[in-house]
């Protein structure tokens, strides 16, 4: 049982340091090629060659580690040895891992807690700016959803949802806790470690943030006296893949003549087209053929324009890291610069990110502090209009209309039969110029005091400033009916400055089988918003760098706002165990938040664990030869969150001049004209915005967590199972209120419940096959949640009627009518539930409650739009210079509202667009047996209204990557590694599902199909 | 480390700082730009939507039935749901103004004259203020929880909808305005702010719509006579206050060069350039400009082929009282061919006429309008502003044109008219004709700026004065029919035609009749249905009524 202080570093000193030279052989003597040989806790590693000799810089004492597939990993403590020979055996072990937990470190053998080791070998391949997107399916109950989104956004649920707020989990980096910027902040090469705490035993240490998980992320040192440098890149082509399919000129115009006929009004008034028609004896009217003039309005020629083709490209990332390792014995540096831009599928959008990283220590008094800073300076730039995708644009858009007018200039929508929305390609072309630019500069130094051989202290301080700049710059143009006449610039600056300050103190204390470890600390944190922005009008050139506030001369407006936020904790813990059998560990934080009314300031986080590692005891040990490992875990524990506003526990009133933008929906300003002078300053008033609410406490999660550890058959066969129930009370809600209160009725108190259960499963197999070396690692993650308990004046703001509510359910259920299918006769139709606007063809609503009417009582749920499945499944294999890994990933249990039915279905229920391809076979009577309701302009039907029709399975696997690489082996160098991966290759979803990506239901950013060259030398 | 843990709000107050002068007086501000706050998800400084869409003056328009597809719901009233959530937005809304009003009486509460000298005015401009947004909400929900400054949060929580009568509803609207009337100076204080006369005005409107006494189904089953001389006596000490007088051309009222003028009672001031980004301006119509490329967007709130019809006149000069609505006036010449009131040009944007008294920009139906063939070919005109105008702004949410025209609430020739409804129905039909007519006289009067480049008036307009035993038979039945006909032309499109009609109560007669014809026109009104007892109020919002625990009771038929 070892306990190691943090940062990761051995308390031994290095006196010596060497170049060593080795040979790798397996159990029958013979040489194990590609083997990788790796000083622990440093970025120094290289392979075996063809002999399976390697060399490597090493200081004595520190630990080399090496590791083959389908072999138990071997670590060596090196003591001065100039040749080594190493002998591996098959099988496969993990066992003696130190991992970091809260504040300090421990072998995974030792954990007591729900805690997951992240393979970074597996992110290795990908193409992304956000290395935390690229856990998604690899870790067992971390539930990663990730959109197209080119910076790389991701959201990430541990073990579900877990509170009504927000329920995104708090991560360490390098031991500074940061809850928002993580994405930013990180680049994949710099990354040693990511462990995952997903229960409240291991995650309480955490306290008051902790209630989401926790994610520590751990980055490279240097340890060595050798240099080692190491360069990779990548390129990579994507593809837009995920058009939906649309109708072209000739269709549309045909499906809008069926929609009048449809409706009973005369095609003759459709504007622009001749249709030949005639009217049948029956009353039945065929359309014989259709005439687009060649001119839309004069001089806008008509087209058949595929939007979808227009606005997007081949993407093209490019992407290059370079890092630095060097060390004495009295410090070492790793540094390191990386550097991607994509170019993004939709045109004139692109992303950088350029991150820069510094981690460097040194070395006092023999050793005895250690004084260090990690510090990394990451720059993401978005340009173009990075709110949105285009592609809805390019969907509402009609294909009659050309992109550009014979004049080289943007065509847009010339009159009231279109859209109000602008040519999207013009769009995209008149924000190139506006920019994202975000720059976080993340660290901390810090200083380890080994006292004595068992007292270690540890103080860290650690800040985080995090500067967005937006510019928005919007030019003037004109097209058809749209047109602004004014450009102008906003620029608005955000900086978040959060500090955090932490000191613990360990001691160890060893007598014969008693180890016990005492851990007491606390912790600060004062966290800064402020936000400013202008606004200007008018300038008289339209190039990028005359767009500065002084070169405008119209209109202005300056805004600004400001927040803060504190957190004072204390806390500490025990590890105790007996003979490397029973384990037990017990913490307690204290945290006392800036958020709380005064009543309430502090909060009270205990956990207690305790394992039983069954295969160390002597009926097992040696007798069971079957069994290699087998650890019993169960633990109890509270966590908290407190994701409010700062403001949130104030009585509140502001001034609230007038809007910052084109209000799309009701306005709140204090300010008045009351002069009647319709121009001019203007007075202005106050508007309450808040109830205050001194009582406000934390919101609490309890959770209890069982899991077993297991290792079969020589741990060729390993796996965990977890099983964990959490419930949490308090949640921080602001309810509905009654609207005679007025403005500002909010009030933030402690009402909601919310219970989640769940389970989760690992397993990995390894083994050689010849030459072939094998691993299988499969994971399946498992959540339901359901609320528990909600005021009453708050359960009518979740989905439900005055019958059903949502308590008991799922917060992510959906609730609406049931369509049951068309109406097809009109004695179908004579005969159903009153139902206003029903006839032949339109949506049949059924009558739950059989009182023949459909009204709200009529709805049920219908399904939960959170996966309640999760699995992945890892395969790796390694023949000689080869290897190959295939990655699935996939989700089941899911109901997806499939918004874009909205439009592949319907014709009116946004007039104007184009329409999906469906829409051609929707249901007529010489189409009966078609389930998409007949073409209409006008919904009287309701038929937009939320219901079964459009909620489908959005179940899928995905066959996420496939990479396959080589080992070029180069004379007097480490070999390089050359790989050549698939991103997002194939996708398996439900028959029912009709658009064409589950994961993206709406108008996300489509996920691209990736093809990544990439290489990696090391010298 | 309470200390440390000190992180107080910054640029915002606590209650406790709003007391003084200086900032008593700003929250009194603060509720007059409540009447300003509206937008067109629900528009209430403008009716258009639920006086205008819900009567059978207009259609929502806009791009299809599901654009802003709540309102088709309310426009055809056999779809609407109790827990809509543009009713319910309306009825936070209207509350939201009523609680800026009581926080800045509570604030004058804590004043003295001595310190704050206008205290008393502030006071009089509060209560008014809450008895227009308590105007408002009756007109809309009927029964209405009322709320004062001097209740505290849990009190209000409490108070119920039905804990007066239908009766002492009006009265305690009534009551704030009178105190407004009694406190108020004659002359206001700036344009924005009411005097006494605006009060009385307001007043007079009150108990108008109180004299016509429902039951507990909305049917009107008696006039009362005492509130109709209060009426009478009201109206006429505004129209005799010399403050203020019809404009000479009806244009007027619906030209910002024109806003503030003697015709406006009271109105809400709107404003652009004046230090706020986009401006304080006019949201609540800014989707009804037309596809006009110097306008922009949206098309909606467009004209029924009923309303155009009901301009006609007969070659006396009178309205079609029976037969209007039998041919459709709708393509160029028929607005030569046949004869029609002026203010059909006043109102409607009619195809090949000029727009908006702009002779250089000709109204064209297929290129102006969206879903012609849904929406028939006419746009709504009085809240579109002229394209060259200073106050209206399209340069910034590009599509989106609005403009800082005042919204008039009370105007002399409805002041005017109330005068006239309240004689008439109390059998002195006689004294009111002289009313009307210097309403039609003015009409009449107004088409100077009605005539194309040419000279040549757009329509071929012939319009009369009453002259009892010349033109029409003067008795309380016609004279009523004169009336009301007279308020629709009047008015047409200003969003009072639904209120008017469930006041006289005759909304499910008139509608169901405009149902009938107009879904022949317009197929999808074909589900157009009014319930009689039932669509005369909209539904109190199932959300309050839960959020109240029961103690809201709902509308009758609901």
């Amino acid at each position: 049982f070892r306990e190691i202080p943090l940062p990761v570093t051995s308390s031994i000193l290095p006196h010596v340091y060497n170049n060593v030279s080795g040979k790798v052989v397996d159990g029958q003597g013979k040489p194990v090629p590609g083997v990788t040989v790796a000083v622990k806790g440093t970025s120094v590693g290289t392979t075996t060659d063809e002999q399976g000799n390697f060399r490597i810089s090493v200081n004595a004492q520190q630990v080399i580690v090496f590791s083959y597939i389908g072999y138990k990993n071997q670590e060596i403590i090196y003591t001065g040895q100039t040749t080594l020979t190493v002998t591996l055996e098959s099988g496969s072990t993990t066992l003696n891992e130190i991992v970091t937990v809260g504040y300090q470190t421990q072998r995974k053998v030792d954990l007591t807690g729900a805690v997951s080791v992240v393979s970074v070998n597996n992110l290795k391949n990908a193409s992304t700016p956000n290395p935390i997107q690229a856990l998604q399916g690899q870790v067992p109950g971390l539930f990663i959803t990730t959109s197209g989104d080119p910076s790389g956004a991701a959201t990430v649920r541990i073990r579900g949802v877990n509170t009504l707020n927000n329920n995104d989990p708090l991560y360490i980096i390098d031991g500074v806790p940061t809850k928002s910027s993580a994405f930013q902040i990180l680049n994949a090469e710099d990354i040693e470690s990511i462990q995952v705490l997903k229960d409240a035993s291991s995650a309480a240490i955490y306290g008051a943030r902790s209630s989401n998980g926790v994610i520590i992320v751990t980055t490279k040192q240097a340890n060595v006296s050798k240099t080692v440098v190491n360069f990779s890149s990548r390129f990579t082509t994507s593809k837009y893949t995920t058009a939906p399919k649309v109708l072209n000129t000739e269709e549309r115009a045909r499906i809008q003549w069926q929609a009048t006929i449809n409706d009973g009004l005369n095609p003759d008034n459709i504007p622009y087209v001749k249709y030949d028609w005639s009217r049948n004896p029956d009353g039945t009217a065929t359309l014989h053929g259709l005439t687009i003039p060649a001119e839309l309005a004069p001089g806008v020629p008509s087209a058949n324009t595929n939007w979808f083709d227009e606005i997007s490209r081949s993407g093209f990332i490019q992407e290059y890291n370079l890092s630095l390792a060097s060390g004495s014995k009295n410090g070492g540096a790793y540094m390191s610069v990386g550097y991607m831009k994509d170019n993004y599928i939709e045109k004139f959008k692109d992303f950088q990110k350029l991150s820069l990283r510094i981690n460097s220590h040194h070395r006092f008094l023999n050793g005895k502090v250690k004084i260090g800073e990690n510090l990394s300076i990451t720059n993401g730039i978005n340009n173009g209009d990075a709110s949105t995708s285009s592609f809805a644009d390019a969907l509402q858009i009609q294909p009659v209309l050309p992109v550009r007018l014979p004049n080289g200039a943007y065509s847009g929508p010339i009159n009231g039969n279109f859209v109000d929305h602008p040519n999207p390609l013009m769009a995209l072309d008149l924000n190139q110029w506006d920019q994202i630019n975000a720059l976080n500069i993340f660290g901390n130094v810090y200083a380890n005091v080994y006292v004595t051989k068992n007292l270690t202290i540890n103080a860290s301080l650690g800040a985080e400033n995090a500067n967005t700049t937006v510019r928005d710059i919007q030019r003037k143009f004109s097209t058809g009916f749209i047109s602004r006449t004014i450009n102008s610039l906003k620029n608005s600056k955000s900086t978040e400055f959060n500090w955090n300050f932490n000191t613990t103190i360990q001691y160890n204390l060893e007598a014969q089988q008693h180890h016990v470890t005492f851990l007491v600390g606390t912790e600060a944190v004062k966290n800064n918003y402020r936000v400013n922005s202008t606004y200007k009008e008018n300038f008289a050139l339209e190039t990028l760098d005359y767009f500065v506030e002084s070169a405008g001369s119209g209109n202005q407006t300056v805004s600004g706002n400001a927040n803060s936020s504190a957190l004072l904790s204390y806390f500490g813990k025990v590890n105790y165990s007996f003979d490397n059998r029973y384990l037990i560990s017990a913490l307690l934080r204290y945290d006392g938040s800036s958020r709380f009314g005064k009543n309430n300031r502090f909060g009270t986080f205990p956990a207690v664990s305790a394992g039983w590692r069954i295969s160390e005891e002597s009926f097992m040990k040696d007798r069971v030869a079957f069994i290699s490992d087998l650890k019993l875990r169960g633990g109890w524990g509270t966590t908290g969150n407190q994701e409010i506003p700062n403001t949130a526990r104030w009585g509140l009133f502001e001034t609230y001049y007038g809007l910052g933008a084109m209000p799309f929906t009701s306005d709140n300003g204090t300010a008045y004209d009351i002069a009647g002078a319709d121009s001019g300053p203007l007075a202005s008033g106050f508007r309450q915005i808040q109830i205050g609410n001194d009582n406000l406490r934390w919101e609490s999660t309890t959770e209890r967590n069982i899991g077993l550890d297991f290792g079969l058959f020589d741990q060729h066969l390993t796996g965990s199972f977890d099983l964990f129930k959490r419930s949490t009370k308090d949640i921080l809600i602001s309810p509905a209120y009654l609207a005679v209160q007025g403005e500002g009725g909010t009030r933030f108190v402690n009402g909601a419940s919310v219970e989640t259960k769940g389970f989760e499963a690992a397993l990995s197999y390894q083994n050689k096959l010849g030459e072939f070396s094998y691993t299988v690692t499969g994971n399946i993650g498992h959540y339901s949640d359901r609320i528990t308990n909600l005021p009453a004046n708050v359960v009518h703001s979740y989905p439900g009627n005055s019958e059903q509510t949502i308590l008991g359910r799922s917060m992510n259920s959906i609730f609406g009518y049931v369509a049951d299918g068309l109406f097809k006769t009109q004695d179908e139709v004579d005969k159903s539930a009153v139902q206003p606007g029903k006839g032949i063809g339109r949506i049949r609503y059924a009558d739950l409650n059989g009182d023949g009417v459909i009204n709200t009582l009529d709805q049920r749920y219908l399904g939960i739009s959170s996966p309640q499945y999760s699995y992945g499944l890892n395969l790796q294999g390694a023949y000689k210079r080869f290897s190959i890994s295939i990655f699935l990933q996939g989700v089941a249990g899911i109901s997806v509202y499939n918004e874009r039915k909205r439009f592949s279905d319907f014709t009116d229920l946004w007039a104007g667009t184009n329409y999906g391809r469906r829409t051609l076979d929707a249901w007529s009577p010489s189409n009966p047996n078609s389930t998409i309701p007949a073409v209409t302009l006008s919904d009287n039907n309701n038929e937009g209204r939320l219901s079964s029709y459009f909620i489908e399975n959005g179940g899928y696997l995905k066959l996420r990557e496939v990479s396959i690489g080589y080992r070029l082996p180069l004379k007097k160098m480490e070999p390089v590694r050359l790989y050549v991966t698939g991103q997002n290759l194939l996708t398996f979803k439900d028959r029912s599902f009709t658009a064409p990506d589950p994961e993206d239901p709406g108008y996300g950013f489509p996920r691209p199909r990736k093809i990544i060259f990439g290489f990696n030398v090391s010298f | 480390c309470s200390k440390f843990l000190n992180e107080p709000p910054k640029g915002m107050v606590g209650a406790d700082d709003l007391n003084t002068p200086e900032n008593v007086d700003k929250l009194v501000v603060a509720a007059y730009a409540s009447l300003g706050n509206d937008h067109w998800e629900v528009p209430y400084t403008s009716g258009w939507v639920f006086g205008s869409v819900r009567s059978d003056d207009a259609y929502k328009g806009g791009l299809g039935t599901a654009d802003q597809g709540e309102f088709t719901q309310y426009e055809v009233f056999s779809t609407i749901q109790e827990n809509q959530s543009r009713g319910n937005l309306l009825w936070t809304r209207l509350f939201m103004g009523v609680q800026r009003a009581n926080l800045a009486l509570k604030g004058l509460a804590k004043m003295n004259e001595g310190i704050f000298p206008q205290l008393k005015n502030r006071q009089a401009e509060a209560r008014f203020l809450r008895g227009h947004f308590y105007f408002l909400l009756k007109e809309h929900f009927k029964k209405v929880p009322f709320i004062d400054e001097s209740m505290k949060d849990d009190d209000i929580n409490k108070v119920s909808n039905v804990q007066y009568t239908n009766d002492e509803q009006w009265n305690k609207i009534a009551a704030d305005f009178q105190f407004a009337a009694d406190n108020l100076p004659v002359q206001e204080e700036q344009r924005g702010r009411p005097g006494s006369f605006t009060a009385k005005a307001y007043l007079a409107k009150v108990r108008l719509y109180q004299a016509y006494e429902q039951d507990e189904k909305n049917n009107v089953v008696n006039i009362n006579k005492e509130k109709l001389n209060q009426v009478v006596d009201l109206t006429t000490q505004v129209i005799n206050s010399g403050r203020f007088g019809l404009s000479d051309d009806y244009a007027k009222n619906y030209l910002w060069q024109f806003e503030n003028n003697r015709e406006s009672i009271f109105a809400v001031q709107r404003s652009l350039n004046d230090g706020s980004e986009v401006g304080r301006i006019d949201m609540s119509t800014a989707l009804n400009y037309p596809m006009y490329p110097a306008y922009g967007c949206c098309s909606f709130h467009r004209p029924s082929q009923n309303l155009v019809n009901a301009f006609q006149t007969g070659n006396d000069g009178l309205p079609l009282f029976e037969t209007f609505n039998n041919a459709e006036m709708k393509d160029s010449a028929d607005f030569q061919d046949h004869s029609f009131d002026p203010r059909i040009d006043h109102t409607v944007g009619l195809p090949s006429h000029p727009f908006k008294y702009q002779n250089k920009i000709i109204y064209r139906t297929e290129t102006w309008t969206r879903g012609p063939e849904l929406y028939g070919p006419f746009s709504g005109m009085k809240t579109v502003v002229q394209a060259d105008c200073p106050c209206l702004t399209t340069a910034k949410g590009y599509a989106y044109p609005a403009s800082s025209m005042n919204n008039d609430v009370l105007k002399l020739d409805d002041v005017i008219l109330w005068k006239a409804e309240a004689l008439i129905e109390l059998g002195r039909q006689d004294e009111a004709l002289d009313l009307i007519n210097s309403v039609r006289q003015r009409a009449m009067n107004s088409t100077g700026m009605l005539k194309d480049a040419n000279g040549k008036p757009y329509s071929k307009y012939v319009v009369a004065l009453y002259k009892p035993g010349i033109n029409i038979n003067w008795t309380q039945a016609t004279a009523r029919q004169a009336l009301q006909w007279e308020r629709r032309l009047e008015f047409g499109m200003e969003g009072y035609r639904f209120f008017d009609l469930v006041r006289w109560g005759i909304a499910a007669e008139v509608l169901n009749k405009y149902f009938d014809v107009e879904s022949k026109r317009r197929s999808y009104l074909k589900i157009g249905h009014f319930a009689k007892n039932r669509d005369e109020y909209l539904p109190i919002p199932t959300q309050q009524i839960d959020l109240s625990d029961g103690v809201y009771k709902q509308n009758a038929g609901w």
